[in-house]
């Protein structure tokens, strides 16, 4: 009887302390959880997946997608997916609650997140400096625009968005500080990571205001966004998360790179080789994880010099030496620097 | 006009036939097998314990908005102003909740819900008050307060009321104000306490001189005018507690469901509670049938995707499709009782 009640008490520990060991053998299930955007919105959702998708043709594992309908749903679809899965990757900070909420329930199942801190021995997580990429971003739309004012459409203001637009802003300040002319920038949030008909209005009334570049930072919601460019001409597009230039060829003037694939893929990686690594990591222009595209579409509608100085800049925030503001209070104590 | 005595089940049952229909449908489409989908359904749903919690615990709002829309159509009104009352009472409970933290729960826990019920009647009123006095239609008004509500809590939540934080929310309500599931699994109270509200609800208004009134109104204002009975005032005041169901419904999901308050709140309850109230034709007594079907589609989606690879979107398709079946009621067709209740 003690015997016994030793043994079980043993096989819990030994299931505690080295999850990976019951998923042995057969393939990984993983699952996928994504908000009410779900996937097809051509940004951060998408991206995620490309991720999974590699790590699935490589590594032979099981993937499956759950796309959550309500807020309500995160911890009941958490609950569900951890029943069947050995994997659990979840996107996007709106999760950070339900995911804190359920990991510590099911110890043996790994979690995997996007963007947000969550504490946990069975949770990796990774934040990106999505302000370099905005920076960036900020650069091109400062250097290229013409009536000197640049639209951004955001989603809801969650600090991953912030980080996009306090990095854009200063981006802007840095050329408009090499033009020694003022830029205005005009932000409008849509409320929703979901809504590609107000996406669409509010790039509209952007463009009333005679806004000629727009930055998209809004998930699906951006879609609209795109949507209203595409029929206005003399108005340019900055994409969002992965490489968007080639929806609409020679009207999106660059896209921020934010490569959560890779960030998903080395994850899956990892617990696939059974050295997964839990804790809270940054990924930024350093590492690789952040940029802009090599803009193979528009490079000719900007002055040789003005790619210079875009190219210049992007290595100094990749060697270090810029370091980018994440918040707006930080973007009011940001100096541009002075360039040649 | 209300539902007057014509043959109830025929609604119901044609609309649940054309959802099974439109189920085998897409699952020979999709390639699944004529009864896959419906499998999913009801695994998703009502397949394991957990599943059944969720799906019970979903049925508190839409009891309560589809009480909301059935008390309101008993005098010939249409409050699809639910999703903003709903807001607005979820808002209100959850600052109430934090407010008054230092009162003990049995005090807490209803005070907060008649709050929220006392401000989603509030929200009501705009929209009667402007009918009577400008002739104004109820649909317009609602319709457009439910944006008007969406907005100000929006603004309320990222300033005033809220925790802080960028995310738009108010902080956690006190954990005395936690509506605590009854049983150690984790059952739901609420849902019971609605479906009782329902039939509570209904027994007044079938075996009482002012619930004979407000039926009175109901068929025709003018015979129950004429005949001394107040019309306005019983509009007024049925649709008062119509927006107050509404907020109550809020109330319920903050206190026991989300803890807190956030934005974009409502899942569509509020236009859900309209679906839930027309499938049994605004009858609250049998209100929990239909709650019980919309509440076993809402759950099942997540399960549709995991086991078939199916859109959640489906299961918008399939609720379109049994209330297009609930209003057309192809079964009054063969009966012929009455007529169609709504012109």
């Amino acid at each position: 009887m003690r015997l016994s009640g030793g043994l079980a008490a043993l096989g819990l520990v030994v299931c505690l302390v080295f999850p990976g060991a019951v998923a042995l053998g057969k393939p990984l299930r993983v699952v996928v959880i994504t908000d009410a955007a779900g996937l097809g919105d051509r940004g951060f959702n998408d991206v995620c997946w490309r991720g999974v998708e590699k790590a699935r043709e490589e590594l032979g594992l099981e993937a499956q997608f759950l796309q959550s309908r309500e807020q309500a749903d995160y911890v009941s679809n958490l609950t569900l997916a951890a029943k069947r899965a050995d994997v659990i990757v979840t996107l996007g900070y709106l999760f950070v609650d339900a995911v804190q909420r359920t990991a510590p329930r099911f110890p043996h199942i790994f979690f995997v997140h996007m963007e947000g801190e969550i504490s946990g021995e069975n949770v990796a997580c990774f934040d990106f400096k999505s302000e370099e990429g905005g920076f960036l971003a900020g650069l091109v739309a400062g250097v290229f625009t013409r009536s000197r004012k640049i639209g951004v459409v955001t989603g809801m203001d969650i600090p991953p968005v912030e980080a996009y637009v306090s990095g854009f802003r200063a981006g802007v300040d840095t050329a408009a500080v090499r033009r020694g002319e003022g830029i205005e920038v005009i932000v409008a949030s849509a409320g929703s990571f979901n809504d590609p008909v107000k996406g669409k209005a509010l790039a509209q009334a952007l463009m009333g205001k005679g806004v000629d570049v727009i930055f998209r930072a809004a998930g699906n919601t951006g879609v609209g966004v795109m949507e209203a460019v595409k029929n206005s001409d003399g108005v340019y597009l900055i994409g969002e998360d992965l490489d968007q230039d080639g929806e609409l060829p020679g009207k999106i003037l660059t896209s921020t790179l934010k490569r959560l694939d890779v960030a998903v893929h080395g994850a899956l990686s990892d617990i696939a080789r059974g050295s997964f690594q839990p804790g809270h990591r940054w990924m930024g222009a350093q590492s690789g994880a952040v940029g802009i595209t090599e803009m193979r579409y528009t490079r000719g509608l900007f002055r040789p010099e003005d790619l210079e100085f875009v190219a210049m800049v992007s290595t100094m925030v990749a060697r270090g030496d810029l370091v980018v503001p994440r918040t707006m209070g930080g973007l009011k104590t940001f100096s541009p620097p002075n360039m040649p | 006009m209300p539902w007057r005595g014509g043959w109830l089940p025929s609604t119901f049952f044609s609309a649940c036939l054309m959802g099974l229909l439109l189920c085998a449908t897409s699952g020979m489409a999709t390639g699944h097998g004529p009864f896959a989908l419906i499998r999913a359904i009801w695994e998703g749903s009502w397949g394991s314990v957990d599943a059944a919690i969720t799906t019970l615990a979903k049925m508190t709002p839409l009891l309560l908005t589809g009480l909301a829309v059935a008390v309101a159509w008993r005098v010939n009104l249409l409050n699809i102003g639910c999703e903003g009352q709903l807001t607005l009472g979820a808002l209100a409970a959850a600052t109430f909740a934090l407010q008054a933290e230092s009162l003990p729960s049995w005090a807490l826990i209803p005070l907060s819900a008649a709050v929220g019920a006392a401000i989603g009647a509030l929200w009501s009123w705009p929209a009667v008050a402007l009918k009577h006095f400008r002739g104004t239609h109820e649909v317009i008004t609602t319709l457009i307060l439910n944006y008007i509500a969406t907005y100000l809590a929006e603004y309320l939540v990222l300033g005033p009321l809220g925790d802080g934080s960028a995310m738009g929310r108010t902080a956690q309500i006190p954990s005395g104000a936690v509506l605590k599931p009854v049983l150690s699994m984790g059952v739901p109270v609420a849902p019971f306490a609605g479906v009782l509200l329902c039939l509570v609800v209904q027994a007044w208004l079938s075996r009482n001189v002012w619930g004979y009134e407000v039926t009175v109104v109901g068929i025709n204002r003018v015979a129950a005018e004429t005949s001394g009975i107040n019309a306005r005032g019983w509009e007024r005041r049925i649709f008062l507690f119509s927006g107050a169901l509404a907020g109550m419904a809020g109330a319920i999901e903050v206190l026991g469901v989300h803890h807190r308050f956030y934005r974009a709140f409502s899942a569509g309850y509020g236009f859900d509670g309209v679906t839930t109230a027309f499938l049994v034709q605004g009858l609250p007594g049998m209100l929990w049938l239909s709650a019980l079907l919309m509440a076993s589609l809402r759950a099942a989606d997540k399960w549709l995707q995991l086991a078939l690879g199916v859109s959640p979107n489906m299961i918008l398709v399939i609720q379109a499709g049994v209330l297009l079946a609930a209003v057309c009621r192809p079964a009054a067709v063969f009966f012929r009782r009455g007529r169609v209740p709504w012109k």
